[in-house]
């Protein structure tokens, strides 16, 4: 039996599960996160190709899988990629019944999980805009809900996602028909400018940004960051493979520079506009920006360990924005400008702490998750781009500033009301959220491994 | 005039009128009727490109996209969904010029050796360029979700339509398919959710 049709089929029976029990959030939420944990536990740990004792039965599972000629495979370069999308799940989805999110939201969570693993699978692996294109669509569904009615920032997020699939659509079959090399200048502008196109609306990068905060003032924040998470790993991860699948690309240091001037003018953009913000939705979806914006400085550093770094950043931003959503979600129940939110600290003390760790952790603060990367990025580009590190070190102080004024909001002086009772079990995830990051600020290394085993597959990239 | 003489001549003015229909007039359930003719028009164009059998999974596909999209807006009856009315677009004069301008692109455009390296016919390019721009005109234009949703599914056709010159696989017939019946459930989710918020709205302002 393949593997690829058993993830598809186990993701299809949780996802029918996660429906049948949508009346029981906690139940389905559970299942929604075993399920995502235990695909994520074959994907990660289980040996493809080759035969294994499963008590008495051998077993073997072939890590190809053809559909109407086109094959699924889950070679040795995907595999981690794949697992931490479904880790990722598999840690945001529990907490999902906690938040005012719609009780279909898992169900579509673990379909959304899959067809972003089919892009990652699909060979030849442009076609994986396809299949991001899907993934948006899904997206939609869960961002749009009885609860959340509006729809502006849905619709512009799938508008865009269409134009980046048929941009990079065109430009893969550029690289393939047309067989560009660096001998080919007038296409292989072409090919950069589509290229550049067609990932700077996957990454959200500006101009291309204005559904994300339009989506946080219209959707629940919880919701808003499982989507762009899983959504702009999506995007990340198709772009390290298409520099690692096309030399061309890989030795064109324009490129490179693009990413990084991108990165640099995200990233300013968000603290300056985050720094602006009188929602606190907003707030989240540009903090959002600024880590994407470093990330993208650390892919645009062009070296080995600037690409293990971004794929550092990427999973510890998993765990920073989670725990500032759920935070968040609380925060902003009834109210959500800075007027409202005087005292609330004081009222929702949990939900608090969590949002302002969280965003400590997105600003790199030390001691929290967020800072072994930021430093170790420092230290990369400082002799490099000191633009890039000025930009960095801007982005901390900008955050950090920020953090000290919501703090100063949340638990100034109220209306004197007393501490709204919240039941243990959110008290728990909040707490366990805002340990977790700071474990993760003192134990770095825990990341180490799947960065490694990331870094193993894409075997042109990381020589 | 031995252009006249082209059969490829008929899709590419089927797509013209229905194109420039979708885009001058209000879009409303009846419009579903229009969207099938021009489906029945990208068939046509793309039957230059692909088997027969991806031409008729290209216009069942298209049919079907209209029936759901149909089903899923009779309720919002013929009125606009949102205030289309007070905008810009939706002057007439307005939108006639401006879908002057954009034929007159996507023609120039056609005409150019921007697809060389591909070996696409004319009348595809001239057809799918222009469905191109008349879909960048419902999207930038119109605040109607209805709108919208068949400005995308237009772009996307129109997209399809020269990237079947160059992967014209039974695969990719497929995933542009199920990307065609996933943009018109979404447009319809999005619409029934909006007329049940105005109708809750309405019941209790």
């Amino acid at each position: 039996m393949s593997a690829g049709l058993i993830i598809f089929l186990f993701t299809l029976i949780y996802s029918l599960l996660c429906l049948v029990l949508r009346h029981q959030r906690t139940a389905s939420a559970l299942a929604a996160a075993i399920g995502a944990g235990s695909i994520a536990a074959f994907v990660l740990l289980v040996p493809f190709d080759d035969a294994f004792l499963f008590g008495e039965f051998s077993i073997k599972f072939a890590s190809e899988w053809i559909i109407l000629g086109r094959t699924f495979s889950l070679s040795e370069n995907v595999r981690p990629l794949i697992g931490f999308l479904y880790l990722a799940g598999a840690f945001l989805l529990p907490a999902a019944w906690l938040v005012n999110v719609n009780r279909f939201f898992p169900s579509v969570a673990l379909l959304i999980l899959a067809i972003v693993a089919a892009s990652l699978m699909v060979d030849p692996f442009v076609f994986a805009a396809v299949f991001i294109e899907l993934a948006a669509m899904g997206a939609v569904f869960v961002l749009v809900t009885q609860q959340h009615p509006r729809s502006t920032g849905a619709t512009r997020m799938l508008i865009l996602y269409t134009f980046a699939m048929v941009s990079i659509l065109f430009t893969g079959s550029l690289l393939e028909v047309a067989g560009i090399t660096s001998a080919t200048p007038v296409l292989a502008m072409r090919v950069t400018f589509m290229l550049g196109l067609g990932f700077a609306i996957l990454m959200t990068v500006p101009p291309f940004h204005l559904w994300v905060p339009k989506s946080a003032e219209e959707s629940d924040p919880y919701i808003l960051v499982f989507i762009l998470v899983i959504l702009q790993s999506a995007g990340f991860f198709f772009l390290l493979r298409f520099l690692d699948s096309y030399v061309w690309i890989r030795e064109q240091t324009l490129i490179y520079d693009g990413i990084r001037i991108a990165g640099i003018i995200t990233t300013v953009l968000a603290v300056l506009l985050s720094a602006s913000q009188r929602d606190i939705k907003k707030l989240m979806a540009y903090a959002l920006m600024v880590d994407l914006g470093v990330m993208l400085i650390a892919i645009g550093s062009g070296t080995e360990d600037a690409f293990r770094l971004a794929l550092s950043l990427s999973a510890v931003r998993v765990i920073a924005l989670g725990v500032l959503a759920l935070g968040l979600s609380y925060l902003c129940s009834t109210e959500r400008l800075v007027s409202q939110m005087r005292g609330v600290g004081y009222k929702m003390p949990f939900a608090a702490a969590a949002f302002l760790v969280g965003l400590l952790s997105v600003a790199g603060t030390p001691l929290t998750a967020g800072f072994p990367g930021r430093w170790s990025l420092l230290t990369v580009v400082l002799h490099a781009d000191k633009l890039a590190a000025g930009t960095v070190i801007f982005s901390m102080i900008g955050l950090g500033v920020l953090v000290i004024r919501w703090a100063a909001i949340l638990f100034g002086r109220g209306d004197g009301e007393d501490i709204t009772t919240m039941s243990k079990e959110p008290r728990i995830f909040l707490l366990g959220g805002i340990i977790l990051l700071l474990l993760l600020g003192l134990f770095p290394q825990f990341i180490f491994p799947w960065v490694e085993n990331v870094a193993s597959g894409l075997t042109n990239l990381f020589s | 005039m031995a252009w006249l003489n082209n059969t490829l001549f008929l899709p590419v003015i089927i797509l013209f009128i229905t194109g420039s229909a979708l885009a001058l007039t209000r879009p409303q359930p009846r419009s579903m009727i229009i969207l099938a003719v021009q489906y029945i028009g990208v068939a046509g164009l793309a039957s230059t490109s692909l088997p027969a059998a991806g031409v008729a999974a290209k216009l069942v596909t298209g049919l079907l996209v209209c029936v759901i999209l149909y089903l899923g807006i009779r309720q919002i009856g013929d009125g606009p969904m949102q205030g289309d009315d007070q905008l810009l677009s939706a002057n007439l004069p307005f939108s006639i010029i401006a879908l002057f301008l954009v034929t007159v692109a996507s023609v120039s455009v056609a005409r150019s050796n921007l697809f060389a390296q591909y070996d696409i016919r004319m009348e595809a390019s001239v057809g799918a360029l222009f469905l191109i721009a008349s879909s960048l005109l419902n999207l930038g234009l119109g605040t109607d979700q209805l709108r919208i949703g068949i400005g995308l599914l237009t772009f996307v056709s129109g997209a399809e339509l020269i990237y079947g010159f160059i992967e014209p696989s039974l695969a990719l017939i497929a995933l542009l398919a199920m990307v065609h019946l996933g943009i018109v459930l979404v447009f319809s989710y999005i619409i029934s959710i909006q007329m049940r918020y105005l109708m809750s709205e309405n019941r209790d302002p």
